[in-house]
């Protein structure tokens, strides 16, 4: 891990961090002590469903008896906890991710964790693809089609690199079972800063610059960069981990194919069912061999 | 709001769904919302309860302070409230975030007939050479680079939209409340980030710094000398979506750190709270006086 150098223990501890509502005191810093897997998710809710679904895997505690507490004091973010793994939930967009990052970064070093994996489980809009489909991403793109991530500091342009892990791809994509009931793909993916204007959407409040055959063109420049889906962190996740030398992965469930519609008219079970695929993929990897993680022996049922 | 620049096409949708407010549009919205005038969008789920629940003190004239609204509807994304003629709503973290809460309360408004809403963001922020606790109105919105645009990304092209909000109503607000309240109220301008870090020109952030303490420092006294009070992450985009649609649009920055003092915050939530609670008051106020003069 590489950190800022004006970043210490002795400054840091017992300081409060705004963004947690939290005191980094040491009964709270020890929770977040021996964590190697950060799973991350736009969603509450799904940081919840996940934290229950890890329950069942590595702990063999059946969902129905386990509801998971908040690390911190903030609704910013929810930080769910179960051995190794954090689920954790960032909210939308690349501002509130990377609010996210360095402060849970932070935490994390100083509980002592300098071994750390982070998995973003998105939704996202689909190129081409069908509804309920997982995309890892390779490289994340900002909407200009420019690879990379750009930060303004103190005024100057930056662009980062945002390659995800090709190592930690592979091991995810190794874990998967061959009979999976949904496609797994390997491609590029672009990061909006809005929904829908800078996802090429007809159906936000704002009368659109572009028409629908201008959303063509762009798509099928997509399709022949290899870009398969739209959402809105990859760019910062990887900007992020990349600079901090982190290992990170972003697995994507597709909710809506954009060369068909703007809406997401998929009924709510269908819905929960495809951003499910994504969790699935990514616990199949937390529960492999290859992660180095032992499952529970007394799963229930 | 300017008709000619709303997006008709979300209007002949045989359904619109508002999928992150998670309603659409076959619920009664007109008979819902009718008499809704102002939207309040906020960063947290508990500045908007904190609001909503000042709001609900002053409209019905509530003594007992044990007591406390609930969010409507999906509360996955935003917690959103009514409470008389305000909706309530947080928008999460950053610009991003706050256009999908923007459009879809837009689109939530001209379902339900209200064509000539305000708009009011009201956030807790970083604050420069003001005292904390005060109010900042924020008359001119900047990028970090002092620039009063918002960039939006459309189709690939980047489009530019002016960031100048309405000055005749910052004025009536900034008035009521050196009139009729004890708060410390100040005119400045806001820069609107995209990272609470790199982009506010912290020193505490976790990623190796790309600028020196000194840098830091210049940078902070250059935002000052042109006027700048606050700093958040939303305030860009909110300005730009409101000039875009031609939507009336207030913002409030609730001080809670000193920069010149320190880039982490120093008070504690309870203080937070309180500030919060003061800028929600200022707006109930106004919004009872606005009824009273104005329908």
């Amino acid at each position: 891990m590489i950190k800022n150098k004006l970043f210490n223990e002795n400054d840091s501890l017992n300081s409060y961090l705004y963004n947690f509502n939290l005191t980094l005191n040491k009964e709270n810093l020890d929770k977040f002590a021996n964590i190697k897997y950060v799973l991350m998710q736009g969603s509450q809710f799904r940081a919840e469903l996940l934290a229950q679904k890890l329950a069942y895997k590595l702990l063999g505690v059946d969902p129905i008896f386990f509801k998971p507490i908040n690390l911190i004091n903030s609704s910013k973010f929810v930080i769910y906890r179960i051995k190794n793994v954090l689920s954790v939930s960032h909210g939308m967009g690349n501002t509130s991710l990377l609010t996210l990052l360095h402060n849970l970064s932070k935490v994390l070093y100083l509980a002592g964790n300098r071994d750390l994996e982070y998995i973003r489980i998105g939704t996202s809009g689909g190129i081409g693809i069908k509804p309920g489909s997982v995309v890892l991403t390779k490289e994340a793109y900002m909407p200009t089609l420019i690879p990379g991530y750009k930060i303004s500091a103190l005024g100057k342009d930056i662009i980062y690199p945002t390659i995800m892990n090709t190592q930690l791809n592979l091991r995810i994509i190794a874990a998967q079972p061959e009979n999976a009931t949904y496609n797994i793909l390997i491609g590029n993916s672009i990061a909006a800063d809005d929904f829908y204007l800078s996802q090429v959407r007809f159906d936000g409040a704002i009368k659109p610059n572009y028409t629908h055959d201008d959303k063509q063109k762009y798509f099928d420049k997509l399709k022949t960069m290899d870009i398969l889906n739209i959402e809105m962190e990859s760019t910062g996740l990887a900007a992020f981990c990349n600079r901090a030398n982190i290992p990170v992965a972003m697995v994507a469930a597709v909710l809506v194919n954009r060369m068909k519609s703007d809406q997401i008219t998929a009924t709510t079970d269908e819905l929960v069912r495809y951003a499910e695929h994504a969790q699935e993929v990514v616990l199949n990897y937390i529960t492999s061999k290859d992660s180095g993680q032992s499952i529970a022996s007394n799963i229930p049922r | 709001m300017n008709f000619d620049k709303l997006n008709h096409e979300f209007l002949n949708l045989p359904v619109d769904y508002l999928y992150h407010l998670g309603i659409d549009n076959t619920l009664h919205l007109e008979e819902l919302y009718r008499d809704v005038k102002f939207a309040v969008i906020t960063q947290t789920n508990e500045d908007a309860m904190i609001i909503s629940n000042t709001f609900a003190k002053e409209f019905y004239n509530i003594e007992e302070n044990d007591f406390s609204c609930t969010p409507l509807y999906k509360t996955e994304r935003f917690h959103f409230y009514k409470v008389g003629k305000a909706i309530i709503i947080s928008a999460g973290i950053g610009m991003p975030s706050t256009l999908i809460c923007l459009n879809e309360i837009t689109k939530l408004f001209v379902h339900a007939k209200i064509y000539d809403p305000i708009f009011i963001y009201l956030s807790a922020a970083d604050g420069l050479n003001c005292p904390i606790g005060s109010l900042v109105l924020n008359d001119k919105i900047l990028n970090s680079k002092f620039e009063d645009k918002f960039t939006s990304v459309e189709c690939g092209i980047e489009y530019y939209y002016p960031t100048h909000l309405d000055t005749e109503l910052n004025n009536a607000i900034y008035n009521y409340g050196v009139n009729y309240t004890d708060y410390i109220i100040l005119n400045g301008s806001s820069i609107g980030a995209y990272d609470f870090y790199d982009e506010q020109a912290r020193l505490d952030g976790f990623l190796e710094l790309n600028y020196t303490k000194e840098e830091h420092d210049a940078y902070l006294n250059n935002c000052k000398d042109i006027g700048v009070k606050s700093l958040n992450m939303e305030s860009l985009a909110f300005a730009g979506f409101c000039n875009q649609l031609e939507i009336r649009g207030s913002i409030v920055s609730a001080i809670i750190n000193d920069r010149f003092i320190c880039d982490k915050v120093l008070i504690d939530i309870v203080e937070q709270n309180t500030i919060i609670r003061n800028a929600a008051h200022l707006y109930a106020r106004f919004i009872l006086s606005y009824n009273d003069q104005n329908d």
